[in-house]
């Protein structure tokens, strides 16, 4: 079976397909809609199976795994391609609502598809050096697509993010090299038995420490974020929908991979170190939030305020913190991409996206209302909504751990969070002003809406599904830990030669 | 171990280092220019003493031979990191177009809004 | 068990279910929207009362759906005495209040629907906190009363003041609420149990010793006290007047803001015999009691006077479970059942006055009763009621609440002693503002503004508070009728009714009472001899302005922690992550300290020359570019180095290396030249046109040599002792007989590990189509340029603007 290549196949082939196709046009939009529809139920597929206890393993050039490049789709990576899918296809939606085909950037949608390759090989790939190669994909298409539709004030803010992403990236090879000299090879299965033979050695703890440096620029940890806050504002409203809910995630999802699975579970000075960060990124990040005055930028803010919630869980590292990590991925991601979405809603109504010129939303837009407010409370944490469980869960573990001062952190994080939502409630939505334009004219809002409402709907059953998903993201956990299991896993994979070939 | 490879690394990083912390359109640029190349050498590194052992094509199988799997990675990095560098190119000329200016402080002078 | 579920969705569910239909509704429905609503409350209370019939009080009963296993959360929901009790008080006065309200909104209000909805919403909330039987339930319901109270209070969003005082109230109970969470966790943890039923009949006394156990009960307290209006929380509660009053006489005096006292009370048992109870209950609750007392005597805004009364009154409540004996209190239903009847019959009255007078300033009221007899009567019973005259629930509620006062004057020296002047402080002021809200409005002369504006309300609208009075004079002059219905409600360990009785003898607490009651009228006569002139809240008195104040003045901080962060020095970004990497990576070396040195093993004769000439020459020409001053010159530098840099790949036996290196520099040359080329002559002279700071040229220099060493220091670490057996080797074993290759490089890169070239073809494909996107240029208006960020051009943000 090889269906762990299909994630990044068909973002691959709809890329180029797209990309020769020229001009938008109907059709096209058509047919991206189809792809990411497929990928969406591909992905659905891989889950589905994976939920069952299966692990796909699948060696390209079927060479064995520590030879060739594996590809590993356990359930973590299912639910994180299940979910890059349903953003890229809310984001793909939204921005046809919002954007008529004349106006299209003929290379939006094609590199929306390669970053979504790009981010999809992430969670497939079961080698480091390929790890690189993902990220350098992923990458590459998110500064093209930074800069793509930038104006002369955009593009200024492109270039930090990209060149803290290239000292980002010089480091990274750098650790594949430290590396592949430490443990003799690349493959994350046989790094993990290797590795475990080393826990006591000095240059395992440093190498740990460069790939937190690595993986928390690309996570957003403080001090590593300063890229993303200023530059997600300046991107279209569909990118920076799942530019915020999936890049980084990818650095905290690329974290949980390598501390749970690749690294031996002794590195306690790495998860504190983690944890640490994670508390500081939490607070500081809302208080960046609360500075901002404007709905995109309050966002990106808590965009890392969310992944401090994430990163404290790794750092507790026990069982059920790594469950509530996962679950708070699967309920960030949904949240977070819908906010940015409903944001551009707002912004298309009122024309801007600056609170002390808005208004007017609650009175005439009550749908947008209820959507934002949903996903704010949920953001916020407030019970029953998604975001609530995974704050429990960290807050149950921290207590458990005798973490009170992260525990009080993540408390004041998330009244912090709410206070920055009511701000944007009160500014934009309670906020009655006859000064304030109304757009409701124009319609494209109502098909905006109506992508935000099934993300909202899904972030619903997240919440009051809770029970579901929570067993699921246990389950990833646990097999996110396993690390015997799932070297075994991937080591069982012989490819063509069979067992006649070994290193 | 090869002491000079680690002290050449050792340069390159800290040149490439203060030169991507300068303002100059032109010392960044060639600061991430050897920043690439700085880790590349790290993973040349990584493939051992070079003495007394030839390239990795295998003629004769008995003669010891240099891993093969560092340079592989590096080919693949290089090509990568002058994707990259290109852009980066274009990214300059482009902030340069639109801002008038080659130096990044100039670039971000006015104070920013939010 | 059937039939008490079927029951008790009737109870819970279709409120929860019923909000939304009542919005969807409300469109088309518009003002006849309240009928529908007044259904909820209607079934509720009908439902409430043929379960508190079915299980046979004070049977306990627990009912119970699964909801999230995992984590031991289910639907479960306890009936009991209490949670019955309270249960009636919110359906019953939901009753009240819905049917009020459908008068009470103007025909031309618009959003009626959502108003009932919030209202409907709410109520199911209020139920579904007082029956939940898990702790952590508790907290979900909790904070969705939180959520609908914050929607009522900004109904009239429109208003400034409705959308501070909704966001005030949201924050201050929201937030003492995620208090309260941690603690009723911590409490889980030390128990093992999180369901209430478990903790009121289990045996607890292993845990209660422990530290956590004295925070948990902080925290709850917290919680508490942060919904109910305790001081120094007590602020938000008369800024949530700015609802519609319906809405402050059901969720801000009778239902949402008796939860702190309801949470009080569930966990009384829980919490009685900790040394802390008493004296921290105490002085809170009683400090409140008065100082909200005093509030309301020095207020002028109706609905202030009625909100500052309720602070004090639940202070009252939640001090009296303070100094209650640990075997149980004997009247809590009585108090809280007065004040439901007063305070909101009061409510209710406060605003039909307004309503009809269109004023709510007392001091420009007066002289209504020949135009309100009804309503004039009902004020006068639920005055006394309040101000505690004899033949009201008021005076039963003050005689006892002197004779637990008393009592514990004898148990607990000193805070007796202060409850008790608080007590008697309390109730003088009391006495005096229920005079003046009564006299103040319907005697003396009417002002000609009320003449004017004057409009008769509904009859109908005045039905409930003639109720809720008719209530207060009933049991006020039959208290007996209570003691079945309280005896029936009584919780074990909580709850120790007692037979009341309207004449207790001479007793010390009737001597009191007259003394009080002749003090308040006194303090009356006073007010308004001096005609009110020394009546204004002062100013250090006024937490509402200093919490906005203070939101204010976060608000400033996280810009200037913002700032010392650097978040919009992007030149700054750079730096502070190499430092970080640095502090991190190089911090970690150097504490390794002198096991540092060892593990690096220097073997100066492995140094070959021929290497380390080309070595030297590379850095040599690196740094170069360093020192160099015109860009051509270091571009030259640059590429001597990078054709130097194939040299040595030679040298490291890597002919593929040097081939693709030779190529790549000499395009990325091309391309540089190009770009260089198309710069000005300034672009050399920049850097030199603007000196940096030596301060930070140091600081860049010291940051570029850490990076260096670490680098250096890593390689040699990592490379002193190697993997025995790296993969590498099984590529040159396996690449002729399975590549069929002889060349191990070209078989990994396309065929062993042919995925990796794959994606670097990607990226180059992408860097292509990214330089493309640049070479596209929009720009933008110097106006747009001010507004900061906007939509990029095709959003269609700026659109009208840019066209």
């Amino acid at each position: 079976m090889n269906w762990p290549l299909a994630p990044i196949l068909l973002p691959l082939l709809t890329a180029l397909v797209t990309l020769f196709w020229g001009r938008s046009s109907l059709p096209r939009r058509w047919f991206v809609a189809v792809s990411a529809t497929m990928q969406l139920v591909v992905a659905l597929h891989l889950t589905a199976d994976t939920v069952l206890g299966r692990t796909f393993v699948l060696g390209l050039g079927a060479w064995p795994a520590q030879f060739g490049i594996v590809l590993v789709v356990d359930l973590l990576s299912a639910i994180m391609l299940s979910l890059s899918a349903l953003i890229t296809l809310a984001s793909v939606l939204y921005g046809y609502a919002e954007t008529s085909v004349r106006l299209e950037h003929p290379l939006r949608a094609t590199l929306t598809q390669f970053l979504v390759m790009g981010i999809n090989l992430t969670f497939c790939t079961g080698d480091l050096f390929n790890l690189f190669v993902a990220f350098e994909i992923m990458l590459i298409a998110s500064y093209a697509l930074l800069t793509l539709e930038a104006d002369d004030w955009d593009i200024k803010h492109a270039f930090p993010y990209v060149a803290i992403n290239l000292f980002g990236s010089a480091l990274f090879i750098s650790a594949c090299g430290l590396a592949y000299k430490l443990f003799g090879t690349l493959n994350f299965a046989e790094i993990s038995l290797r590795a475990a033979l080393l826990t006591g050695d000095f240059r395992l703890h440093l190498l740990a420490l460069v790939l937190i440096v690595v993986f928390g620029i690309k996570a957003g940890l403080f001090p590593l974020y300063y890229w993303l806050p200023n530059s997600y504002p300046t991107l279209p409203i569909p990118t920076s929908a799942l530019f915020a809910g999936m890049l980084t995630k990818v650095g905290v999802y690329v974290l949980l991979r390598m501390f749970a699975t690749v690294l031996p579970h002794e590195l306690t000075f790495a998860h504190t170190l983690l944890a640490w960060l994670a508390g500081a990124t939490m607070v500081l990040a809302v208080m960046g939030a609360i500075s901002r005055n404007f709905i995109r930028g309050i966002l990106s803010f808590h965009i890392l305020s969310q992944i401090g919630f994430m990163v404290l869980a790794i750092g507790f590292f026990t069982p059920l913190s790594l469950a509530a990590c996962v679950f708070y991925i699967v309920h960030h991601i949904v949240v977070k991409s819908s906010l940015f979405l409903i944001g551009g809603v707002a912004l298309r109504l009122n024309g801007t996206d600056d609170l002390d010129r808005m208004g007017n939303l609650w009175k005439h837009t009550p749908w947008l209302g209820l959507l934002f407010l949903f996903q704010a409370l949920s953001l916020a944490g407030i019970p029953p909504l998604s975001g609530f469980w995974g704050k429990y869960l960290i807050v149950v573990v921290g207590l458990q751990e005798r973490e009170y001062w992260l525990v009080g952190a993540s408390i004041l994080a998330s009244i912090l969070t709410l206070f920055s939502m009511l701000k944007i409630w009160n500014g934009a939505f309670w906020t009655v002003s006859n000064s304030v334009p109304l757009r409701t004219g124009d319609r494209r809002w109502v098909g905006m809406t109506t992508v935000v409402a099934g993300l909202t709907v899904v972030s619903l059953v997240i919440g009051f599904g809770a029970e579901g998903v929570l067993r699921i993201a246990m389950q990833a956990a646990e097999r996110l830990c396993d690390q015997q299991g799932y070297a075994r896993e991937v080591l069982a994979y012989l490819g063509k030669a069979g067992g006649n070939l070994s290193p | 171990m090869q002491l000079e490879t680690a002290l050449l690394i050792g340069v390159m990083f800290t040149v490439a280092t203060y030169l991507v912390l300068q303002r100059s359109f032109v010392k960044i640029l060639f600061g991430f220019l050897i920043l690439t190349n700085a880790a590349n050498f790290v993973v040349l590194a990584m493939s051992g003493r070079p003495d007394g052992k030839v390239a990795p094509v295998v003629l004769d199988p008995q003669s010891p031979m240099v891993d093969p799997l560092p340079q592989a990675l590096i080919l693949t990095a290089i090509v990568i990191g002058f994707g990259v560098a290109a852009y980066l190119v274009f990214l300059l000329y482009r902030l340069f177009l639109d801002q008038k200016t080659t130096n990044a402080a100039e670039l971000y002078d006015e104070k920013e809004s939010g | 068990m059937e039939l008490h579920g079927i029951n008790f969705l009737l109870v819970l569910g279709l409120p929860l279910i019923g909000s939304p239909l009542v919005a969807l509704a409300g469109r088309r429905l518009g003002r006849r929207s309240g009928w529908l609503a007044l259904a909820f409350p209607l079934i509720s209370t009908a439902a409430l009362l043929a379960l508190a019939g079915g299980i046979g009080l004070p049977t306990r009963v627990v009912i119970e759906w699964p909801w999230v296993p995992s984590l031991g959360l289910g639907l479960s929901f306890l009936i009991d005495g209490l949670s019955i009790f309270f249960g009636l008080v919110v359906s019953v006065m939901g009753s009240l209040i819905v049917f009020y309200a459908i008068f009470y909104l103007d025909k031309d209000e618009e959003h009626q629907g959502r108003f009932y909805s919030y209202l409907v919403l709410f109520m199911g909330a209020m139920l579904g906190t007082v029956f939940s039987n898990h702790l952590v339930l508790i907290f979900i319901f909790w904070e969705l009363t939180g959520i609908a109270s914050f929607l009522l209070i900004g109904f009239w969003h429109g208003e400034a003041d409705s959308r501070v005082g909704a966001r005030q109230a949201l924050l201050v109970t929201g937030s003492t609420g995620l208090a309260m969470f941690v603690g009723l966790v911590i409490l889980h943890q030390i128990f093992g149990s999180a369901s209430v039923s478990e903790l009121l009949s289990g045996d607890l006394s292993s845990g209660k010793h422990s530290v956590l156990f004295t925070v948990a009960m902080l925290l709850v307290l917290v919680g508490a006290f942060g919904k109910s209006a305790q001081f120094p929380l007590h602020f938000w509660l008369p800024n949530a007047m700015a609802a519609p009053t319906p809405v402050s006489a059901y969720l801000h005096s009778a239902t949402m803001v008796k939860l702190g006292v309801f949470l009080v009370a569930r966990l009384y048992p829980v919490f009685v015999d900790h040394s802390w109870w008493a004296p921290l209950l105490g002085l809170i609750a009683f400090t409140t009691m008065a100082l909200g007392a005093v509030l309301a005597l020095l207020s002028h805004d109706l609905k202030a006077i009625l909100a500052f009364s309720t602070v004090s009154q639940l202070g009252y409540l939640i001090g009296y479970y303070g100094l209650g004996p640990p075997d149980g209190v004997e009247h809590d239903y009585l108090h809280i059942l007065n004040h439901v009847f007063y305070k909101g019959c009061l409510f209710m009255v406060v605003g039909i006055v307004a309503h009809a007078a269109g004023i709510r300033d007392i001091r420009q009221l007066g002289g209504l009763f020949p135009r309100l007899p009804l309503l004039g009567v009902t004020t006068l019973v639920a005055a006394a009621t309040m101000a505690g005259i004899p033949g009201t629930t008021g005076f039963l509620s003050k005689e006892m609440m002197l004779k637990e006062i008393f009592e514990a004057m004898r148990a607990r020296d000193e805070l007796g002693l202060y409850a008790t002047a608080c007590v008697v402080l309390t109730s003088v002021v009391k006495v005096a503002f229920s005079v003046r809200l009564f006299a103040n409005i319907f005697l003396g002369k009417k002002p000609e503004q009320v003449k004017q504006d004057f409009h008769a309300p509904s009859p109908w609208m005045q039905l409930p508070p003639v109720l809720l009075a008719a209530c207060a004079l009933l049991f006020g002059l039959f208290p007996g009728l209570l003691d079945a219905p309280f005896g029936a409600l009584a919780v074990e360990g909580l709850n120790r009714p007692q037979h009341l009785a309207l004449w207790h003898g001479f007793t010390k607490e009737l001597l009191v009472s007259s003394l009080v009651l002749a003090l308040g009228f006194g303090l009356y006569w006073l007010g308004e001899k001096t005609n009110w002139r020394w009546h204004h809240i002062p100013r250090w008195l006024r937490f509402d302005v200093a919490f906005e104040a203070g939101i204010e003045v976060f608000s400033k901080f996280t810009k200037v922690v913002t700032r010392v962060l650097r978040s919009d020095q992007p030149l700054d970004y750079l730096p502070i992550i190499v430092t970080f990497f640095v502090l991190l990576v190089g911090g970690r070396l150097l504490w390794q300290g002198s096991g540092l040195w060892g593990s690096l093993a220097l073997d100066w004769g492995t140094v070959q020359p021929l290497r380390t000439l080309a070595a030297g020459l590379i850095a040599l020409a690196v740094v170069g570019v360093l020192f160099l001053r015109r860009w051509t010159a270091q571009l030259i530098s640059l590429s001597v180095a990078g054709f130097l840099t194939c040299f040595y790949f030679v040298l490291y036996r890597a002919p593929d290396l040097a081939l693709t290196q030779i190529l790549v520099e000499t395009v990325t040359l091309i391309m540089v030249l190009l770009l260089l080329a198309r710069f000005p002559r300034s672009a050399q002279v920049g850097e030199e046109r603007r000196k940096p700071v030596r301060f930070r040229r140091v600081f860049h220099m010291l940051l570029a040599l850490s990076v260096g060493g670490v680098a250096t220091v890593l390689t040699l670490m990592v490379t002193a002792n190697p993997h025995p057996s790296p993969i590498g080797r099984g590529f040159l074993e396996h690449t002729v007989e399975l590549a069929k290759g002889s060349n191990a490089v070209n078989t990994i890169l396309v065929d062993f590990r042919g995925f990796d070239t794959l994606g670097e073809i990607t990226v180059l494909v992408i860097a292509t189509l990214g330089c493309l996107g640049l070479l596209m240029r929009y720009k933008r208006t110097p106006e747009e340029y001010q507004q900061g960020p906007h939509g990029p051009p095709g959003s269609g943000a700026g659109e009208e603007v840019r066209e």
